[in-house]
């Protein structure tokens, strides 16, 4: 498994980390849209970063 | 009142697809290779739109956005869990699928594992799995189709045999070639559906209510549910019913047998860009369109009216359209027609090929490419039938039925990434020994834990602190992994 490889993994689970554990600490309580803003957010990153690493790494 | 535009545009939408299907005949199916996985030579476009219309069934404009309306953001928090994780699963395990499929020839989900572990018997028990997880699947979304046609007047029961007809039609007219074309155009007619509704309530429903974003905002906050602009899932809830939706790209057989089909890398990458950008606005729109109507439920219907939908969440939908122009009501009603229908088909033609090449091809001497039809086409009618009579029974809520399954068939993403990774092609009794028993197992925990607390109650249940589907990964996990252990010890 190449370098490139293991960093897309540990990003794969810190993205599923933070998208399980923001909700239940720091957006508990919300007073507008901000936890759908943020969930949108971290899959649109996430997107982004998938599509660049099988530019590379799907040929 | 609906009944009438109903039927003609119903009329219309099953002309165009069968036009669509009839075409797809002329890409050709001599084998059963051609048959259930296109010759593996889908363009981007098309792999990437049968993904989506395969994997989005009427669970989203029913089941999601009445699971939005009655508890609010969190349904956003569920459905883009799948999402995150399948484009990981896409992106690392789904290459090496796409690459070993076509090097050794695999059509169907189950022979992928029954080949990585060398062992028929996986091969025959894996499709069992298949019929008894994924049969409450399909009738779901046949109960989709019977509660439109109920709600424009024409009866659930004949929506259920117009699904059935639809299904067998699109699937036998070229297998996987007629279900993706008619894939690719029922999932551009789900999307504007939702793009529709969203611009009808934005622009008409909402502000004839006089209701502003300040306004929305604060309704949501003081709903009779709590406030649903935060995430009122408690974190068992959550687990529970993200947990099987996790693995659902390396579980579900008519997900993994999309990934056999791109004819070359660059159209397996179109099919993972394409689909991520579909899935995040289909789920963000009818997310959307959950929580505005709730908005104007609250303070225009009623707290009655509020709890009456909470409580009756699959009826959201019908009844947020029957507030809209006949055009869009009947549009929308169509667009999940075509939902419920893109899913079933790929389902059942997924769970044919499984049976027609691990229970014949794979075993018999001489393989007649006749008795292949006959076997898929059997398979394809039985299975078709045997849902549309459990969707007559009117069973449990569709999301519930929908994770339900996937949780039924998540030991085998254990069992898949350990044959992928760490034992391919591996020889022995113990691998396809513990592969079993995973699957065994696994199932054994969820189907028992669904009798005992039901549908519903067996994904949120407790055992120790942690949600039964988490069960069945761990102890799935754990008995693979010391297969694995045994055999790596016997070989040294």
């Amino acid at each position: 498994m190449r370098k490139v490889d293991l960093l897309y993994l540990a990003m794969l689970f810190l993205v599923l980390l933070l998208h399980y554990i923001v909700p239940f600490t720091l957006l508990r309580e919300c007073s507008g849209f901000e936890l759908y803003t943020y969930w949108l957010l971290l899959a649109i990153a996430w997107i982004i970063v998938t599509g660049v690493y099988m530019e590379k790494r799907v040929r | 009142m609906l009944t009438a535009p109903f039927i003609s545009l119903l009329a219309i939408y099953i002309a165009m697809g069968t036009i669509i299907a009839l075409v797809s005949r002329r890409f050709g199916v001599k084998s059963s290779a051609d048959y259930f996985v296109a010759g593996y030579r889908l363009g981007g476009f098309l792999a990437s739109m049968t993904y989506a219309a395969t994997t989005y069934s009427a669970f989203m404009m029913v089941g999601l956005v009445g699971l939005a309306f009655a508890t609010g953001i969190a349904a956003l928090g569920f459905e883009l869990a799948y999402l995150i994780a399948t484009m990981g699963i896409l992106a690392t395990v789904g290459p090496t699928i796409w690459r070993l499929a076509r090097e050794r020839g695999w059509v169907s989900p189950s022979e992928m594992v029954s080949d990585l572990y060398n062992s028929q018997i996986l091969g025959m028990a894996i499709p069992v799995l298949y019929l008894v997880a994924l049969i409450p699947y399909v009738a779901a979304q046949l109960k989709g189709v019977g509660e439109i046609f109920d709600v424009v007047g024409l009866g659930y029961g004949v929506g259920i045999v117009v699904a059935l007809g639809l299904v067998l039609l699109w699937t036998l007219i070229a297998g996987v070639w007629s279900v993706a074309t008619t894939d690719a155009y029922q999932g551009i007619w789900m999307l504007g559906a939702s793009i529709s509704v969203t611009l009808w309530l934005s622009t008409a429903l909402i502000p004839s209510s006089n209701l502003d974003v300040s306004r929305i905002v604060e309704v949501l906050r003081t709903t009779a549910s709590g406030n649903l602009l935060s995430n009122t899932w408690p974190i068992n809830v959550f687990i529970g019913f993200t947990t099987p939706w996790l693995f659902f790209a390396i579980t579900n057989p008519q997900v993994v047998q999309r990934l056999y089909m791109p004819r070359n890398s660059r159209a397996y990458r179109g099919m993972v860009r394409y689909f991520a950008i579909y899935g995040l606005l289909y789920t963000a729109l009818v997310v959307l369109i959950g929580l505005a109507f709730r908005a104007y439920v609250a303070s225009m219907l009623g707290r009655e009216m509020e709890i009456h939908l909470v409580k009756n969440r699959d009826m959201v939908t019908p009844y947020m359209l029957s507030l809209a122009s006949p055009l869009l009501a009947v549009f929308t009603f169509v667009s999940i027609v075509a939902a419920a229908i893109s899913t079933a088909n790929s389902i059942i033609l997924s769970v044919a090929s499984s049976i027609t090449r691990d229970l014949y091809e794979r075993r018999a001497r001489v393989v007649k490419q006749q008795t292949s039809r006959v076997i898929a086409w059997s398979s394809i009618a039985v299975m078709s039938m045997a849902a549309a009579i459990i969707a007559l029974a009117k069973p449990a809520f569709i999301v519930e039925l929908s994770v339900l399954s996937a949780a039924l068939l998540l030991p085998l993403a254990p069992v898949t990434l350990v044959g992928l990774y760490l034992q391919p092609g591996s020889k022995g009794r113990v691998p396809a020994l513990s592969a079993l028993l995973s699957i065994a197992s696994g199932f054994a925990i969820m189907l028992l834990a669904a009798i005992v607390y039901g549908a519903k109650k067996a994904l949120i249940t407790t055992w120790l602190g942690i949600p039964i589907p988490l069960w069945v990964l761990i102890v799935s996990t754990l008995i693979i992994a010391l297969g694995t252990f045994i055999s790596r010890c016997e070989s040294r």
